[in-house]
C-alpha cells in the first residue's frame, strides 16, 4: 500500500506540470516600433508554458512582440501594476490559475472605472468560473471536452462505448451537463453521479459502484478535480472499485496513465503548442474587433495529446491496432510492472 | 542550440515515448523490418546506403510524426530523415540547416523557387484530389460561405492558406479560417459548434465519418483541386537519383502513410 501511494504521490506531482521553474528572464527592453504592439505574457516557466509560448510566437511574433515575465504566487500586485505599465501591453496573457488570481488582485486595486487592455487566460482549470470577474478578458479553457476524448476511445476500442460514468462533487452540476449536452451530439450518454455529502471516502466507493452496477455505464471518465484525486482517495476508493469494474477510465492528467498505478487507461490532454497557436487566432480576433471582449465566450482547446495504456486496453476491450499509429505515448507494463496489473 | 536541434531532440524524445511500452515497440519494430525486407526483396541494393541526404517531411496526417519518421528511416538507412509536425518548425529547420529534399504538400512544394519537383505522388491515378467542405446536419450554401467559419489543416501559413482556401472555394470574399494542425483536429470544430464547416480531401470523409456520430453532410466545389503529396529536391543541384529510386520503392503501406499510391517522375 505504502508503495502504490508513492506512486500515486509521485504521478499526481507530475500532472501538475510544474516543474522547477526556470531562472527568470528578462523581458527586455520594449520595442514599441512592433506594428502591432505588444503581448505580454505572464506566468509560470513550465515546460508546457514554453511550448504554449512557442505557438503564440508561430503566429504572432510577425506582427508583436511577444515579451514574457514570469509570476508567480509570491509576485506582489504591485510588482505586477509595475511591468504593466513598463510593457503597455496590447493584450495580456495570462497563464495558470495563480497568475490569474494575481491578475484579478491587480484589477480589484485599480480605481473605479478603470480601463484594462484585453486579457487572455490559458492553462488555468475551470476558466468560466475564475474568469467571471475579471474585466475585458476571455481565454481558452483548459479541460478538454470530454466528447474530444470519447471519440477518440471509441475509435480505438472494439466494442461499442455509449454510457460514460462520471463522478463529480456540488458545484459541479452545471459543467457535467454542458459536457453533456456536447457529447451526446456524438451518441454518448452521460451517466453523473453527484457525490454524497459526508465521509469523501465512502462517497466516492458508493458513486462509482452505483455507476458500475445501477448504470452499468461502459466507461469511467474521471474530471479533473483535485480534490477528488488525492492519494488517500486513490488507493482506498477508486483503485480498489475500478479494479473489479472492467471498464475503461479516461483521465485528464497523463501521470495517472502508468502500468505502476494501472489506474486510467486512456488520457486526452491539450496540445500546448496548438493551444498558442489557438490563442493567436483569438488575439487577432480581438484586434479585428477593436480590443473589446465583449461577447467572446472562452474557446474550448481542439487539438490534443493522446496516452493509452495498451495492457489495460487490451484487457478490457478488443483494441483497433491500426489506431494505436494515432496515439501520442503508448504505455503498457514491462517486466516487473506487469505484476501490477488490474 | 538551434531551432533544428531542438526538433531534433524534440522528436528524439517523443520516439522514446513512443518506444515505452514493449507492443508499440514490437508493432514499429515489425514494420521496419517488413519494410527492410520488402526493399531487399524489390531492389537488391537496400543495404547500400544514401551518403548524408537529409529528407524533411512535413505532412500533416493522423500518424503520428515518430512513427512515419521511423519506418521513413527504415525505408532509407543511411539518410537523415525528420518529420515534423508543425509547420513552423518545417520551415524554420529548411531556413536554418537545408535538406536535400522535402517531402510535403505540392502547394508547399510548389510555393518556392528553391525547389524542384522531383517525385508527384498519385492516388488512384491522379495527382490532384478533390477538396470538399463538411457541416453538419445540412450542406453549406455556397452563398453563405463568406459568413462562415471555416476550419482546414494548416499547409502553408497564414497567408499561403487563405490565397489556397479563396481559389478552392472560389471566392474572394475570404471565410474566417480556423487552421489546425491534424485532420483529426477538424471534427471537434464542428463538434463543438466552432466551424460552420471544414475544408478537407473528399477520400479523407469516409473516415471522418467512421469515427463520428454527427449527421455530416459534403458540399461538392467546383474545381476545388489540390496537388497530392510530392517531393522537391534543391533546384539547380543533381537530385540523387538513388534517393529518388528508393522513395519510388518505398513500400505501399508506408506511402499510403504519405497520403500516396505511388510517386511519379514529373
Amino acid at each position: 500500500m505504502k508503495a502504490c501511494l508513492c506512486v500515486i504521490m509521485v504521478a499526481l506531482a507530475g500532472g501538475v506540470g510544474n516543474g522547477d521553474p526556470s531562472p527568470t528572464p528578462d523581458g527586455g527592453p520594449v520595442d514599441t516600433a512592433a506594428a502591432g504592439g505588444v503581448v505580454l505574457v505572464l506566468g509560470p516557466q513550465i515546460a508546457a508554458a514554453n511550448e504554449v509560448v512557442s505557438g503564440l510566437r508561430d503566429e504572432l511574433a510577425d506582427h508583436y512582440q511577444i515579451v514574457e515575465h514570469k509570476v508567480t504566487a509570491e509576485t506582489s500586485v504591485e510588482a505586477l501594476a509595475q511591468i504593466i505599465r513598463e510593457v503597455e501591453p496590447r493584450v495580456l496573457v495570462l497563464l495558470d490559475n495563480p497568475t490569474v488570481r494575481l491578475y484579478r488582485a491587480f484589477q480589484a486595486a485599480q480605481p473605479p472605472r478603470s480601463r484594462f487592455p484585453p486579457a487572455v487566460v490559458l492553462m488555468a482549470a475551470f476558466l468560466e468560473q475564475v474568469s467571471s470577474s475579471l474585466e475585458n478578458t476571455t481565454g481558452i479553457s483548459y479541460e478538454v471536452p470530454a466528447v474530444t476524448g470519447f471519440v477518440n476511445l471509441r475509435s480505438l476500442l472494439g466494442r461499442p462505448l455509449r454510457k460514460i460514468g462520471v463522478l463529480y462533487r456540488h458545484g459541479f452540476e452545471g459543467f457535467v451537463a454542458r459536457e453533456g449536452e456536447l457529447a451526446a451530439a456524438e451518441g454518448f450518454k452521460l451517466a453523473g453521479r453527484v457525490l454524497d455529502d459526508g465521509d469523501r471516502l465512502k462517497a466516492v466507493k458508493r458513486g462509482l459502484r452505483r455507476l458500475l452496477d445501477y448504470d452499468h455505464v461502459d466507461a469511467i471518465w474521471v474530471l479533473n478535480d483535485s480534490a477528488l484525486l488525492h492519494p488517500e482517495l486513490l488507493v482506498r476508493a477508486w483503485l480498489p472499485v475500478l479494479r473489479h469494474g472492467h471498464v475503461p477510465v479516461m483521465v485528464g492528467v497523463s501521470s495517472l496513465v502508468s502500468a505502476k498505478l494501472a489506474f486510467g487507461t486512456f488520457a486526452v490532454l491539450p496540445d500546448h503548442r496548438a493551444l498558442g497557436t489557438q490563442a493567436a487566432g483569438l488575439i487577432d480576433n480581438l484586434a479585428n474587433a477593436n480590443w473589446v471582449v465583449g461577447t467572446h465566450r472562452p474557446l474550448l482547446p481542439v487539438a490534443i495529446e493522446k496516452v493509452l495504456d495498451v495492457g489495460m486496453a487490451r484487457a478490457l476491450a478488443p483494441i483497433r491496432e491500426e489506431k494505436l499509429r494515432e496515439v501520442d505515448r503508448l504505455i503498457e507494463a514491462g517486466p516487473e510492472e506487469g505484476q501490477q496489473g488490474r | 542550440m538551434t531551432r533544428a536541434d531542438e526538433k531534433v531532440a524534440r522528436t528524439e524524445s517523443e520516439s522514446r515515448h513512443m518506444g515505452e511500452g514493449t507492443n508499440p515497440r514490437r508493432i514499429v519494430l515489425a514494420l521496419a523490418l517488413v519494410v527492410a525486407a520488402t526493399l531487399d526483396a524489390g531492389s537488391g541494393t537496400a543495404a547500400t546506403p544514401v551518403l548524408a541526404q537529409k529528407i524533411y517531411v512535413y505532412l500533416p496526417s493522423n500518424v503520428r510524426p515518430p512513427m512515419l519518421q521511423r519506418l521513413l528511416a527504415a525505408a532509407l538507412p543511411g539518410a537523415e530523415v525528420m518529420v515534423f509536425r508543425h509547420l513552423h518548425d518545417f520551415e524554420t529547420s529548411i531556413e536554418e540547416t537545408p535538406p536535400d529534399f522535402v517531402i510535403s504538400a505540392r502547394p508547399f512544394v510548389d510555393r518556392y523557387d528553391r525547389w524542384k519537383r522531383v517525385l508527384q505522388g498519385f492516388a488512384a491515378d491522379r495527382e490532384e484530389e478533390a477538396y470538399v467542405l463538411v457541416s453538419v446536419g445540412r450542406t453549406a450554401d455556397p452563398a453563405d460561405i463568406s459568413r462562415l467559419e471555416i476550419g482546414v489543416v494548416d499547409l502553408l501559413g497564414k497567408k499561403g492558406m487563405s490565397g489556397l482556401v479563396a481559389r478552392l472555394l472560389g471566392t474572394t470574399t475570404l471565410p474566417k479560417l480556423i487552421r489546425v494542425g491534424q485532420p483529426e483536429d477538424l471534427l471537434p470544430l464542428l463538434e463543438l459548434e466552432m466551424a460552420g464547416a471544414v475544408l478537407m480531401p473528399a477520400r479523407s470523409v469516409p473516415s471522418l465519418r467512421e469515427k463520428s456520430a454527427l449527421d455530416l453532410r459534403v458540399t461538392e466545389l467546383k474545381a476545388a483541386l489540390v496537388g497530392l503529396p510530392a517531393v522537391g529536391a534543391v533546384a539547380g543541384a543533381p537530385a540523387s537519383t538513388e534517393m529518388v529510386r528508393r522513395l519510388m520503392g518505398l513500400p505501399p503501406a508506408v506511402k499510403a502513410m504519405l497520403g500516396v499510391d505511388d510517386w511519379r517522375r514529373p
